[in-house]
């Protein structure tokens, strides 16, 4: 049986052509193997084996690990201390996952708290380990920050949008915590981040005046009294709809706007009971009364 | 912290939490999934975590809601799938606070708020609330200080969310005239040299508010602080030096205190219409000290790009949670303009000012109004300015 040390020098006399990665098997080394392999693997990076930082997982841990690896990227040929810097990525971003993540996925900080949080996880390579929060997060304000700086970090809020529309509309739909608007939008999201907003179909949009005929329901919304007013709606065009169903839902969940969940049940029906469901067993009696109101009407 | 202590905890191993998640079997979930909202309440009811089933601090009403509340985001995140491969792990957490910490044994705190209390019930009466609505209010004097320091100090930032926002909701519900009026909302953000936006936005509401011809036309700006809701809790967490006087207070780092700011901080950036004033204080020397650490002057000096970065609007619960509030205002036309009173301190001595204003139709997204804002400062501040910084 080859000693440790014999297997890692075998391993070393090889070069990057014939053997891109360096692979040891330590089963069964003690300590003072793992200290002996150490020594030579860092004696081979000091005169250039770039392999070298990427298999030091394998005989060290913990701050040793660390420590080696930031030697190496201040004292150690170039090629050596670009790769110690991939390897110290690493190591931040495993970090990053095991303290933030749990805290994350139950939202256990505030808002301001959270943005930080997520853009400390995707400055440092993380986005994959925010998209799988956000698919498993228990917290709906968590969720919502999480897509806020994906999308931000994306760089889709550069994109020319007016939030009526096209891309701003989803970015608009996904504020809603409520499931029956998220859930799709997520999926949409999802495409999206495998390809590009044009590729999508969404069309770059220009600024511009709100509709005047979306306006006007938008101000129902905000500030109207008694049933919806079916001329409003009838001068609508289906997108516009569609805009001013996001528009209720949203001021109705993010901007205590009771009158929302009306329009909500009148444009959304039973696709979006569980918005009504919601208002309905609200605390603020406007709300209840509202969420009953809708589910009623749709019954 | 290194990686070492994280793996041996030596303060507090968190305890597995109570969650829905944990109690509900695959084929549940799916159940649960698929369920109306009343029935996906009914379903994870059952397992009341001990620390919320606690005492029912207003005749247990408060405490239901708040269960549902927090069984109602469970069951709003879908699959409830249970762990992040690579997302979770120990965690170590220093107990600033116990779970018996009473509120009312933190005596400042509780002194700041019944002052507060009095404050926004004169108000109340001032701004045209009737005996009844006083009577509801005073009612709730103990009750709220109650629910607020218990959540503060006993519960998760989650629970904390779902007590502070019934909180608010009450208020609201007692007095719903809390907003500004058009063109009288004002944010604020930031210190430097010797002042703050904070103060700075005070001072101008203060002013607008004595201004004759604004009382004849009943137009209010306020701030945050300046809100009912704002008032009650302000400085009533707070972080002392000394640990003696500390004992007195709720900490506001350390408990949930800052949940409730962010909340009522977002529901009152939510009422903007009309002009929007931030009062953005912004000290560039604390930026520029940390531009280059460990190198000489020289080459500090010569770092010209990221000095520049230095001379914008870095991050805060200003810029990451009120701004987006105000551009989504924006894009709707509900808020025509922000104008950014600027105070940029360069250097020690050397304090620029400017109020551009940033037109509603210029805005789509919060990125957009940062980078106008950025802008802003730009014209204000150059890396020449900052260079004195670097000695």
């Amino acid at each position: 049986m080859n000693q440790p040390l014999d297997v890692v020098r075998a391993a070393l006399s090889t070069t990057p052509r014939e053997r891109e990665y360096l692979e040891l098997d330590t089963t069964g080394w003690s300590d003072s193997d793992k200290a002996l392999a150490c020594a030579e693997l860092v004696s081979a990076a000091k005169t250039g084996d770039w392999r070298v930082p990427a298999v030091l997982w394998t005989v060290l841990g913990g701050s040793k690990l660390e420590n080696t690896l930031k030697d190496l990227l201040n004292a150690a040929p170039p090629r050596v201390r670009v790769e110690a810097g991939w390897e110290l990525l690493r190591l931040l971003q495993d970090s990053f996952k095991v303290q933030l993540g749990d805290i994350l996925r139950r939202g256990q900080l505030d808002r301001h708290g959270l943005i930080r949080a997520f853009d400390l996880l995707l400055a440092s390579g993380g986005e994959h380990a925010v998209l799988d929060l956000i698919e498993h997060m228990t917290s709906e304000d968590a969720r919502t920050a999480a897509i806020e700086r994906l999308w931000s970090w994306r760089r889709y809020d550069q994109y020319p949008s007016v939030w009526w529309r096209d891309l701003g509309l989803l970015k608009r739909t996904l504020e809603i915590p409520n499931p029956s608007f998220r859930r799709p939008a997520l999926k949409r999201l999802g495409a999206l981040l495998q390809s590009s907003p044009a590729i999508e179909g969404y069309a770059p949009v220009a600024p511009q005046a709100i509709p005047a005929a979306l306006l006007a329901a938008m101000q129902d919304v905000d500030k109207g009294r008694g049933p919806i007013p079916e001329p409003l709606l009838a001068a609508l065009g289906e997108a516009e709809k569609q805009a001013l169903l996001i528009y209720a839902a949203d001021v109705a969940r993010n901007r205590d706007v009771p009158r929302g969940v009306l329009y909500v049940g009148r444009l959304g029906g039973t696709e979006h009971r569980d918005l009504l469901e919601w208002a309905a067993a609200h605390r603020v009696p406007a709300f209840a009364q509202a969420g009953a109101q809708a589910l009623s009407e749709l019954d | 912290m290194n990686r070492d202590q994280a793996a041996k905890p030596v303060t507090k191993q968190e305890p597995a939490r109570p969650s829905a998640e944990s109690f509900l079997p695959l084929q549940m979930k799916h159940e649960i999934a698929e369920a109306s909202y009343p029935k996906q309440v009914q379903m994870l009811t059952p397992p009341v975590p001990a620390q919320m089933g606690g005492p029912a601090w207003d005749g247990g009403e408060e405490t239901t809601v708040q269960m549902q509340a927090v069984q109602y985001h469970l069951a709003m995140s879908g699959t409830l799938s249970g762990t992040i491969p690579g997302t979770t792990g120990s965690l170590s957490v220093t107990p600033v606070l116990q779970p018996t910490d009473d509120p009312n044994n933190f005596t400042g705190s509780k002194g700041a708020y019944e002052t507060n209390f009095d404050t926004v019930k004169g108000n109340i009466s001032q701004r045209g609330g009737t005996p009844d609505q006083v009577s509801n209010f005073n009612g709730k004097k103990g009750v709220w200080y109650s629910r607020w320091g218990v959540a503060a100090l006993q519960t998760d930032a989650d629970a904390a969310k779902g007590e502070f926002e019934t909180i608010r909701q009450d208020l609201v519900a007692i007095f719903p005239d809390d907003s500004p009026s058009s063109g009288g909302g004002h944010l604020y953000t930031g210190y430097a040299g010797g002042g703050s936006g904070r103060q700075r936005a005070e001072a101008m509401a203060t002013t607008e508010n004595a201004n004759p011809t604004n009382q004849a036309a009943g137009l209010t700006h306020r701030t945050l602080e300046r809100t009912l809701v704002g008032n009650l809790f302000d400085g009533v967490a707070q972080n002392k030096r000394d640990p003696n006087e500390q004992k007195l207070w709720i900490p506001y780092n350390g408990s949930q205190a800052s949940q409730w700011w962010s909340q009522v901080s977002a529901a009152y950036a939510n009422t903007f219409v009309g002009e929007v004033h931030a009062h953005v204080d912004i000290g560039l020397p604390y930026y520029v000290s940390k531009v280059g650490q460990g190198k000489t002057t020289p080459e500090r000096q010569a770092m010209t790009a990221e000095l520049q970065d230095c001379i914008k609007l870095h991050p805060s619960v200003f810029r990451d949670d009120e701004l987006p509030r105000v551009a989504t205002l924006m894009g709707e036309g509900k808020v025509t303009q922000l104008t950014v009173h600027l105070r940029v301190e360069c250097a020690p001595g050397n304090i620029k000012t400017a109020s551009p204003s940033i037109p509603g139709t210029s805005v789509a997204n919060a990125a957009q109004l940062v980078d106008l804002i950025n802008a802003q400062v730009r014209s204000q501040a150059s890396v020449a300015d900052i260079l004195p910084n670097i000695t």
